[in-house]
């Protein structure tokens, strides 16, 4: 699972635009309530409530915006979720500020490719229509969101999506962590590490044009074509902890540094198994189940299987992947994403 | 005790249960029958012949017919003891008394109903006496009693003698006869195509039985295969000729003449054509084959509808009103024109059949060649249809026939009341089913059905693709790789997503109506290239909607201005008038001020339009036009009506909506839409684009004023940009320069919303430009100032609202005040001074609560609250927050330059 931000205090009265160079900007949210009494009474909601989520898409961000400059990252549209998920539960649906919002599912597709064209001189506004569902209500509070998302870039409907959140108690979550660390070193003999040394993947490969943004290693292709790789944990930028607040000794590995080893290992996949040019490729598809948090001090594998090439409903190339995150055997996450090359 | 000797034989105690399939104490297997086989012949034989003496002689030539040998009479009598040990073991009380000796032999005796055998005998009798007294029904249960009763071949698992032989054979023919009476009066019960199985397997089982082949012929025609039936005639004919030289019997001969005739004979009352295909719809009792042909009504049912679907639920409360009915009751299904009433009563009709002896009539009350029918043509047409000669006063002598029998009338397209009620049944026993133009509160009598809008599953079905999609299965084409077959398949469900969504948009452009999804349907078929999705965009356009659902015969315009011609001339002119509001319900109110007329003059009209199914009520006081009489209303008001009529009936709308939207902007608080509420911001938006068209520039921006708190409040984006982006334009037409800069803030704080932060800036600076009213000019300073803000520049956002502060200074407060202390909290809080923010927070909520407004002052107590809340999460706005984004801290890369932790690696 990847946890999502927190929001913690920072000095204010910093020019917006210097948020793209670490973040996705300054955005709103708005919500559109079904009625205004729950806002009235400051009560939480009860079913559904409707968000708006608008910024400008990014184009200096060190990480959506490093690569061929073709697209816009579609990561983007996750993360601002990711941001704002937990804050939604606390803020609209009465979830008690203690409670860790872990997300355990992402859906996203892409629906429409132009839209993300980046048009050099323009800076694209992305609104993202989210509509919050709570789930498993206990006593009135919601030990869960659904989110179902529809992206829009310059009003264009763009891609669409849905995201799954599990609030989780303190002690509960404490639990949970203290588990996974017990259970990682109590099974050494499930340890599986690399043999030799580890190169990072060449970044025109993985669609990215910085080494410090690859996070995946040189792969290996095993007798059923089957791409295995590394996740790099080490030496990697600082946006991905960034994106995260995440303290120095915090011993997860950030939910965007999976996200983005998921996508790269697709690429990668895509490429080396079915010769898609990653230059070209967009991730048009992402389902993403997380299994469990991933250490940042344990090596992480991945295994990538392309599909065959199909074509999508405009007669681009497509690849499906899939990418399965392990760690001491274990998994962490499962994704099924689609490749897509443009013409 | 029970013997069992329709198959192998069984014997079972439980005296005092019935013999029959499924009985209780039903003996299993082999029961306590027993094993020998010439114990099996001896108890076959008497029980044969139960209750009859049968001699030792007759027993020992059925056990060695050829040869007896030389101590068979001794062994006769040593079997007849091991019998009477097992029936006494089978049954201690009257088992020692079943086995008699009577001479010159022995006797069983049993009774009737001991021995499936004289049960099956005795329920043959009876059906058959049934069958003769025309009582189908009962003949057919019978039968199935006394067939079910055979297990196989008599006494399939004991050696035959001749005794037995024989019997075996008499009882097989009787079991063929008794399936040819059931099928018989099976087919007198109109059914035909159930049967077609089963007679064909009896014919290829008996092929030189003529019975079951006329009866197949007969079945086959009912199911419209009149080419099979004559290609059974062609090989029972073949057969007959090859076997034993001689042509078919003249029952057979007629019937294949018959078939070649086309003869409606053949078919159950109701049927018109030789296509039936639905026996369970089957009337009452044709004549058959070969048989004299008693006067039967000729019913004249439209024939049915192959493509009908859905309407399930009201076709079951039909049936169920029409077989409940009391007496003088009467059913009738109503609706919008092309709802499909006559399909409907037509399917109806023939589902209850059954429960109507004397058979069904169907008379169309308008028919498509001449006039509309008066009671006493009708009555007469009717008495004809029924077999009765139409005597001089047809009313009177129709009520007697009715009262006679047991009929159903059809009464299909009436007029009116008049026209029907001298032909209702008015006693137990007959009833009538009516379509027509009556309204839903109509006469004495009338049980009402009334058809609405196909739900979308139902419309999904009616539009289903008739074919198969063919995308593919040229080889050339087909994938070679297996695993391509699932890329194949998640494009056939994108494909098939794509067109139920297209579907379902092209069932609510035709609002759901049968007739107009037909034509739908009827385009697609003719045009396999057109997509769903391309016929739903031209379909959009409502202008050429209804010329676009016109195929053929089937004209949705004109069958809707068929009921609109019928209406009088006071009904048209509102007809026409109510399409001018906007799409969905509608009260009285908005119906009065589109008329021009008195609340209760609009209701009386109404009212009337509903009692001619061109309105639908859906609330007390509230109505809702169907969206293509919506259209049509619309074009006719175009062709007839004058110009400055319609822009006045405009005006008296959107005045109406305006004022009605101010009302309910003294309640800002509220959002939930009542009947009897303020209009929706849907129907404010609409009325606003109605009084832009018709050039009505100050109701235009008045209605916009109105909709700036809605449009706010409910994030209506897309409507908040056409609802003032129309009344910017209707405001620089009128020349209202105050109205303009009101607008163009507005547009100014929509792009704020949505983060087009140049665009606001280009619009707060166009305003400020236009207005000299200093409340405006407040808020148009107060947008500024959050544009500066946002970007951090909070000195000079400070320094923009002072001159804004001075403008409202000696003005009452209002929304401008708000906002003002809004912005000075907000740029409080961005200078560290949450003491200061706190006081303009304040004074916001006494603002709000001057104002009466419960959303501003909840947002200014919360904010009050949280006036040391980070300030990454604000809430800037009711509902709206602004959101920073933080740096975390830096993870640097690891000291010893490897790559993944816990392994040696390079970059």
């Amino acid at each position: 699972m990847t946890d999502v931000t927190t929001m913690p205090g920072r000095p204010a009265a910093r020019r917006a635009h210097d948020d793209d160079t670490t973040g996705s900007g300054t955005r709103h949210l708005v919500h559109c309530p079904p009625s205004w009494e729950n806002c009235l009474l400051d009560a939480p909601g009860l079913g559904e409530e409707h968000f708006m989520l608008t910024g400008e898409l990014p184009v200096r961000h060190p990480l959506f915006n490093d690569g061929p400059g073709l697209f816009h990252d579609l990561q983007t549209v996750t993360e601002s979720v990711r941001e704002i998920g937990e804050f939604v539960g606390h803020r609209y649906f009465g979830v008690p500020v203690n409670r860790t919002g872990l997300f355990h599912g992402f859906a996203l597709t892409l629906t429409d490719l132009a839209a993300w064209r980046v048009v050099p001189g323009r800076r694209p506004r992305l609104s993202t229509e989210i509509r919050a569902t709570p789930v498993n209500v206990v006593n009135g509070v919601p030990r869960g969101l659904d989110f179902r998302l529809l992206a829009r870039v310059d009003g264009a409907p763009c891609a669409t999506g849905s995201a799954g959140l599990v609030f989780l108690m303190p002690k509960l979550y404490g639990n949970l962590r203290a588990h996974n660390r017990r259970a990682v070193r109590e099974t050494p003999e499930l340890d599986e590490r690399p043999v030799g040394p580890v190169h990072a993947a060449d970044p025109a490969e993985v669609g990215r044009a910085g080494a410090a943004n690859v996070v995946v290693a040189r792969p290996d292709q095993d007798s059923r074509e089957r791409l295995s790789t590394w996740v790099l944990t080490r030496g990697v930028g600082p946006v991905f902890a960034a994106a995260e607040h995440r303290s120095p000794g915090d011993e997860r590995l950030p939910g965007l540094h999976l996200l983005e080893s998921l996508r790269q290992s697709s690429l990668l996949a895509a490429g080396r198994a079915r010769g898609l040019t990653a230059e070209r490729c967009v991730l048009a598809s992402l389902d993403v189940r997380f299994r469990g948090e991933a250490e940042a001090a344990l090596p992480l594998r991945c295994l990538a299987e392309a599909g065959p090439v199909g074509r999508d409903a405009h007669g681009r190339p497509s690849v499906p992947v899939t990418v399965t995150l392990t760690q001491c055997r274990r998994t962490v996450a499962e994704a099924r994403t689609v490749v897509v090359q443009d013409f | 005790m029970r013997f069992r000797i329709l198959g192998p034989l069984e014997i079972a105690g439980a005296p005092d249960a019935a013999v029959g399939p499924g009985a209780a104490g039903a003996p299993g297997a082999g029961g306590g029958a027993p094993r020998a086989p010439k114990l099996r012949a001896v108890l076959g034989t008497l029980l044969v012949r139960a209750n009859e003496v049968v001699s030792v002689d007759g027993l020992i030539d059925e056990l060695w017919p050829d040869s007896p040998p030389r101590t068979a009479t001794s062994t006769l009598h040593v079997y007849v003891s091991h019998l009477r040990k097992l029936l006494r073991a089978a049954d201690a009380d009257h088992g020692s008394t079943t086995l008699l000796t009577r001479s010159p032999g022995y006797l069983l005796a049993a009774r009737t109903d001991e021995i499936d055998a004289t049960v099956f005998t005795e329920l043959h009798e009876q059906a058959t006496v049934a069958l003769e007294e025309a009582r189908y029904a009962r003949a057919v249960e019978l039968e199935q009693r006394a067939t079910r009763l055979w297990r196989g071949p008599l006494l399939s698992d004991t050696p035959h003698g001749l005794l037995l032989e024989s019997a075996a054979t008499r009882l097989g023919e009787a079991r063929l006869a008794a399936v040819e009476q059931r099928i018989l009066a099976e087919l007198h019960l109109g059914r035909g195509a159930a049967l077609v199985s089963e007679l064909q397997a009896l014919t290829t089982e008996h092929p030189l039985r003529e019975e079951f082949h006329a009866q197949l012929m007969l079945a086959l025609c009912r199911s419209g295969q009149q080419a099979e039936a004559l290609r059974v005639y062609a090989q029972v004919r073949h057969t007959l000729v090859d076997e034993l030289g001689i042509e078919p019997g003249p029952r057979l001969r007629r019937l294949h003449r018959q078939v070649l005739d086309g003869d409606e004979a053949l078919l159950p009352p109701g049927r018109t054509t030789l296509v039936e295909h639905t026996p369970e719809q089957g009337t009452a009792a044709p004549a058959a084959p070969g048989e004299p042909t008693a006067p039967v009504p000729v019913s004249l049912l439209p024939a049915p509808d192959p493509d009908f679907t859905g309407r399930a639920d009201q076709l079951a409360q039909v049936e169920h009103l029409l077989l409940t009915a009391p007496a003088g009751g009467w059913v009738a299904v109503l609706g919008l024109p092309g709802s499909g009433t006559s399909a409907v009563a037509a399917l109806a009709a023939r589902r209850v059949a059954n429960a109507f002896p004397h058979g069904t009539v169907y008379l169309d009350l308008r028919p498509s060649h001449g006039p509309e029918l008066g009671p006493v043509e009708a009555a007469a047409a009717l008495l004809r249809r029924a077999g009765a000669a139409p005597p001089r006063e047809p009313v009177e002598e129709l009520q007697l026939l009715l009262a006679r029998r047991r009929m159903l009338l059809v009464l299909d397209h009436a007029a009116t009341e008049e026209q029907i009620r001298p032909l209702l049944p008015t006693t137990p026993g007959s009833t009538a089913l009516v379509t027509g133009r009556l309204a839903p509160t109509g006469p004495a009598g009338m049980l009402p059905v009334v058809l609405g809008a196909l739900t979308r599953a139902e419309a999904r079905e009616l539009l289903a693709p008739r074919t198969t999609d063919n995308d593919g299965a040229d080889g050339s084409d087909a994938p070679t790789d297996p695993t391509a077959d699932d890329d194949a398949c998640a494009t056939d469900d994108t494909r098939s997503s794509d067109d139920a969504r297209a579907t379902d948009e092209l069932t609510r452009l035709c609002g759901g109506l049968p007739l107009a999804l037909r034509a739908v349907a009827a385009r697609l078929a003719a045009r396999p290239e057109l997509t769903r999705a391309a016929l739903a965009a031209r379909l959009r356009d409502e202008r050429s909607r209804l010329a676009l659902l016109r195929v053929g015969d089937l004209d949705v315009r004109a069958r809707l201005h068929g009921a609109y011609a019928r209406l009088d001339a006071v009904e048209q002119d509102g007809f026409r008038l109510l399409g001018l509001l906007p799409r969905g319900r509608f009260g009285v109110g908005a119906a009065a001020a589109v008329l021009g007329r008195e609340p209760v003059e609009a209701s009386v009209l109404a009212e009337a339009l509903v009692g001619r199914h061109l309105l639908a009520p859906v609330g007390a006081d509230a109505y809702a036009q169907h969206e293509l009489l919506r259209l049509l209303a619309r074009q006719l008001l175009a062709e007839r009506d004058a110009g400055p009529a319609v822009r006045a009936a405009t005006a008296r709308m959107c005045t109406w909506y305006a004022e009605e939207a101010e009302e309910a902007a003294r309640l800002p608080g509220a959002s939930v839409f009542t009947p009897d509420g303020p209009p929706r911001r849907v129907e404010l938006v609409y009325a606003l684009r109605a009084a832009h068209e018709a050039g009505l520039w100050r109701l235009t921006v008045r209605l916009a004023d109105a909709l700036s708190t809605p449009l706010e409040r409910d994030g209506a984006w897309d409507d908040w940009a056409t609802a003032h982006g129309l009344a910017l334009d209707a405001a620089r037409r009128a020349g209202d320069r105050g109205a303009q800069a009101r607008m163009l803030r507005s547009m100014g704080e929509l792009a704020w919303y949505q983060r087009d932060l140049n665009r606001a800036e280009a619009c707060y600076r166009q305003a400020a430009g236009l207005t000299d009213d200093p409340s405006e000019g407040a808020r148009i300073l107060v947008g500024q100032a959050e544009l500066l803000l946002d970007t951090g520049a909070v000195d000079e956002a400070h320094a923009v609202l002072t001159p804004a502060r001075a403008l409202l200074a000696d003005t009452a407060p209002d929304r401008a005040h708000f906002e003002l202390h809004r912005a000075l909290a907000l740029t409080a809080l961005e200078r560290g001074a949450p003491q200061a923010a706190r006081a303009a927070f304040a004074t916001c909520a006494r603002v709000a609560a001057t104002l009466r407004d419960p959303r501003l002052e909840s947002y200014a107590r919360r904010r009050l609250r949280g006036a040391d809340d980070p300030l990454d999460a604000v809430e800037v706005r009711p509902g709206l927050w602004r959101l920073r984004t933080a740096p975390g801290p830096a993870r640097t890369p690891a000291p010893d330059g490897h790559l993944l932790a816990g392994a040696g690696s390079d970059r």
